[in-house]
């Protein structure tokens, strides 16, 4: 088959959102494109842009078929080699400029979130400053301005409000199916997300958002009565509840959990330990000064 | 007028210059990289001057006429000279440095003069111009393979750089300094590749491409031996790559050594300011604020502006005030490509209100803080504060029943281990401080040398194989002996050595033994001088030495002594044996004289021995006697009666001795007991004795 068809069928395919198609026909698209030499785009003058622009938009869809059907590691394979279509001068020209660039950036920058990568998340949002966007820009972008807000808040510390953001869009999400609309009602300052593809990520952001809420728990409450326990988590089902105390090894008395752990014996037993630790490394430390002096005299 | 005027100069300049050249000539030929380092000091205080024909000048005695080299070179710097003719006039003088017109140009000057057109072009702002010229600056680097190009080559390298980053060409760039860094790492060209390795990183930060930036510098080794400057430039952009992904405290620490590293002069000012930058700003990050004192720099204060106003913000945890920071100096903070970092803060800032909440209140209410740190609503607080309590910024417990949260009781730090560990770390660092300057002192920096001396050595190793196997050769000539012989041998000498060592061992022993055995004879006798010397044991001092005449005069005290006299005999001695007077009033210092009666009421002639001791006993140093019977022994006949006298006075020192305070009662005791060679005397001598009786008793009275 040739390039133009599958393009064309893959197309069609991704428009009636027949993500699993669509996925089939990635591959022999990629080796299509291998074969022209399109995949990785260089500098080169002679390319026409037209065949830039069109791989470009193949591998968009690629990454959206991909995440619609949660493979993530496809996805972020799919956003690293668009990057270079991003990053192309050429491109970058107003009227070649993608649609679904920022859309694609931020639900990466999504998925670093979900995956705790603080790390490789400001990497990326270093690199936006290519594109001549800072991060005042990159707060106003309807699409952007997600991931940088979680970002904020996790930080912060500041849980609920991404738990209200999610729950707004949850419970709306079928008004926000498609994103020309959202685009629309961002102007009425509307919470919901401006494309669906966001709500795919609402369980992994919420689990991880639980896990770090959980380990503050520990730390800051000796107990907490089970129902509000179930509040701050942002728990629904009681035994989600059951679930989480289990995993975290507390104890669940008359209907307050308890945090201290239930291994508490052992604790004392390695403060002894501790000590004697303690006490060899001291004996350790003033023979290592002792050699020292020895030498230095 | 005008052309004498800029005729001085200009041949000043040249001057310069070709003492340059001369260096680099030297360096060249004795393979010693300082000379170049010193032209490079020295050329920072001339580049400003140099003008388009100086370097004609120069390039006209140094290049021969008609090599390709100086062509291009001299067609890039035409269109900069003035008044080119007089300049072509002077080239008549030719060649002071050259002696042969066609003698081939070293590469290291011929690099040399590349980059002083270089520098020429990047101060006159022609990044075009230098942009051509890099492109047969890079093929002229390919052709050379030198050592001694190193310290050159890394400065072209920094041009080439500069350029593309002025001509905004950030990406062609990276192959050529990729193939640069692999050459450069194969020749084990450590200046070059530090300097390339540098500007790598800088040209992946300039495009932000942090991930590119921080996979090169873990796959690469950066030799940490080569100029400051450049140790420097690369400990920053370190800094840099590791802030960004929030690695603070390996960033604290690369950002130190890069200011600690960074050259003091005017020059590095720019470094040394963006450095400090990024240094507060990493230091903001980890909770630490920085001291006021480094916002104080003259050089710097200005600059640190708008950092220390963030500074301030932190320090008060107020978000309003860091809200106006951001907004009137977010213009220089993207300026300075620290935009994103400073947003960062906002959570320290949150933090550090906590924390001042934390240290003020013993209990608050959640409601309380969400004013306090203009929060939205108690919920956001509580989630807040738990994350801050998480994180170690406080220690406190929240109630959520009562919605309050808890400082708790600040806890010792004498009791944990910190201090020990705080102290260790301090000490390791002195003694690594110690050590590496012991290091450095014992080291110099002559690395080219040693290669060379190793060469040499190398050589004469191969030249001499004769001489190298001499020792073995020598061995060789010895007698051969067979294994038995050799056993013999050896067996003969161990045993010569061990009688030997017994015969020692015995007589040391025996010598040993004797010695102890004369001791224990002679204790007694030794005891006896012992004490009448000294006064132990309540022995009376009789030694005569002492009796100065000093020590005879009367003390002038109303405190009169008792000196009370006792005897007594031995149970198998028949005498009688008494005091003839029961006491003695003096003071010290006066003599006195006293009698003993003693009568043999026994049948035979006996001799009897008096010993005597004084009570209380610590007086007997004081108890000074100048005559005494005691002295010798007494023989009395059978049925004799004799007076015995005794002389003796106390020490005037006795008055003086506040341990004697309260004596004013001493009591001497006299034992009299047989004589021991008194009965040897009669089993030897028998019947004979009678007439030696007679002669000893007319010696005693």
């Amino acid at each position: 088959m040739s390039l133009e068809t599958l393009t064309t069928k893959l197309t069609e395919n991704f428009s009636k959102e027949d993500y699993e198609s669509c996925y089939k026909l990635l591959t022999p698209i990629k080796i299509q494109l291998i074969e022209h030499n399109l995949l990785v785009p260089s500098n080169q003058s002679n390319i026409n842009p037209n065949d830039l622009i069109i791989t470009r938009a193949i591998l968009e869809i690629g990454a959206l078929v991909s995440i619609n059907l949660l493979k993530m590691q496809e996805f972020s394979n799919f956003i690293t080699q668009l990057k270079p279509f991003y990053e192309l001068k050429l491109l970058n020209k107003e009227e070649f400029k993608s649609n679904e660039k920022n859309k694609l950036l931020s639900l990466y920058l999504l998925l670093l979130l979900t995956r705790d990568d603080l790390a490789l998340f400001h990497i990326e949002l270093e690199s936006f400053k290519n594109f001549n966007l800072n991060i005042d820009d990159l707060e106003n972008d309807e699409f952007l301005s997600i991931p940088i807000k979680f970002e904020k808040w996790i930080i912060d510390g500041d849980f609920n409000k991404i738990f209200e953001i999610l729950s707004l869009s949850s419970s709306s999400s079928s008004s926000s199916s498609s994103s020309k609309t959202a685009i629309t009602t961002t102007t009425t300052k509307n919470q919901k997300f401006p494309c669906k593809e966001f709500n795919l990520f609402e369980n992994e952001l919420l689990n991880s958002i639980r896990i770090n809420i959980a380990t503050n728990l520990e730390k800051v409450y000796k107990n907490l009565p089970i129902e509000n326990f179930k509040l701050i988590l942002f728990l629904k089902e009681i035994s989600e509840t059951y679930e989480y105390i289990e995993n975290f090894n507390w104890t669940l008395n008359n209907g307050i959990v308890d945090f201290t752990k239930k291994n508490f014996k052992i604790d004392e037993e390695n403060n002894i330990i501790d000590e004697i630790n303690d006490e060899k490394t001291i004996i350790k430390n003033s023979l290592i000064y002792a050699t020292e002096m020895e030498s230095i005299i | 007028m005008t052309t004498e005027v800029e005729q001085v100069p200009v041949s000043k300049v040249v001057e310069q210059l070709e003492a340059f050249i001369l260096l680099i000539q030297n360096s060249a030929v004795k393979f010693d990289p300082r000379y170049i380092l010193k032209v490079f000091r020295e050329l920072k205080s001339i580049r400003r001057d140099i003008k388009a024909n100086d370097l004609i000048i120069l390039i006209s005695y140094v290049y021969p006429s008609k090599c390709p080299t100086a062509e291009y070179i001299l067609e890039i710097l035409k269109p900069f000279s003035t008044g080119s003719l007089v300049i072509l006039n002077n080239k008549s003088i030719e060649s002071m440095i050259l002696d042969d017109p066609k003698f081939e140009i070293l590469p290291e000057i011929d690099l040399f003069i590349h980059l002083l057109v270089q520098i020429f072009l990047h101060d006159l702002g022609e990044t075009k111009v230098l942009h051509e010229f890099n492109g047969k600056v890079i093929q002229k680097l390919k052709s050379y393979n030198k050592r001694t190009l190193d310290y050159i080559q890394a400065k072209v390298w920094y041009y080439i750089f500069r350029s593309s980053e002025l001509a905004n060409d950030l990406i062609n760039i990276r192959v050529e300094l990729m193939n640069a860094l692999r050459t450069a790492t194969l020749r084990h060209d450590t200046e070059t590749r530090a300097s390339v390795t540098t500007l790598l990183l800088r040209d992946y930060i300039l495009t932000n491409d942090i991930n590119q930036a921080y996979n090169l510098v873990e796959k690469t080794e950066f030799p940490n031996e080569a100029t400051t400057s450049v140790v420097a430039r690369y400990y920053y952009y370190l800094a840099r790559i590791q802030t960004i992904q929030l690695d603070y405290s390996s960033a604290n620490e690369c950002v130190i050594t890069a200011i600690r590293k960074c050259p003091q002069t005017k020059n590095a000012l720019g470094f040394l300011q963006s450095a400090t930058k990024l240094k507060i700003l990493i230091e903001l990050l980890t909770g630490e604020i920085p001291e006021l004192s480094s916002f104080d720099d003259k050089l710097l204060s200005r600059s640190l502006r708008p950092y220390s106003e963030v500074t301030k913000a932190v320090r008060l945890g107020d978000l309003t005030i860091f809200n106006n920071a951001i907004e009137t100096f977010g213009a220089s903070l993207k300026k300075d490509n620290n935009y994103n970092l400073v947003l960062r803060l906002r959570q320290n800032v949150i933090k550090a209100g906590i924390r001042i909440i934390s240290l003020s209140y013993k209990r608050i209410s959640l409601k309380d803080i969400c004013i306090k740190l203009h929060l939205e609503s108690e919920l956001t607080a509580e989630y807040i504060v738990a994350k801050a309590i998480k994180d170690g910024v406080v220690d406190a417990t929240i109630n959520h029943s009562k919605g309050y949260m808890e400082t708790d009781e600040i806890s010792d730090v004498y009791s944990t281990t910190n201090p020990q560990d705080e102290f260790d770390r301090r000490i390791k660092f002195c003694m690594q401080l110690h050590n590496d300057s012991v290091k450095a002192m014992r080291y110099p920096m002559n690395e080219d040398r040693r290669d060379v001396d190793a060469d040499t050595q190398a050589r004469e190793r191969a030249e001499a194989p004769k001489q190298t196997e001499s020792p073995r050769a020598n061995r060789e000539e010895l007698p051969k002996m067979s294994l038995k012989q050799y056993q013999l041998i050896r067996s003969y000498m161990r045993e010569k050595e061990e009688t030997y060592n017994r015969r020692t061992t015995i007589n040391y022993s025996l010598s040993m033994m004797m010695i102890f055995l004369a001791l224990t004879y002679a204790s007694v006798p030794i005891y006896r001088a012992i004490c009448q010397r000294t006064g132990w044991g309540g022995t009376p001092i009789t030694d005569k030495n002492r009796f100065t005449r000093d020590k005879l005069s009367p003390v002038s005290t109303e405190r009169k002594l008792r000196v009370s006299f006792t005897a007594e005999t031995s149970g198998a001695l028949p005498w009688k044996f008494v005091p003839q007077q029961r006491e003695v009033w003096l003071v010290p210092g006066e003599t006195a004289l006293a009698f003993y009666k003693a009568k043999n009421v026994g049948d035979r002639d006996i001799t009897g021995m008096a010993t005597y001791s004084v009570t209380p006993d610590h007086v007997a140093p004081y108890f000074n006697k100048i005559q005494c019977f005691c002295f010798e022994e007494q023989r009395l006949q059978k049925g004799e009666e004799v007076d015995m006298p005794l002389f003796f006075f106390i020490d005037p020192e006795f008055s003086r001795d506040p341990a004697m305070r309260n004596i004013d009662d001493v009591v001497l005791h006299y034992t009299f007991f047989r004589a021991k060679h008194d009965q040897q005397h009669e089993t030897l001598f028998g019947n004979a004795d009678s007439k030696n009786e007679e002669t000893t008793a007319a010696h005693s009275t």
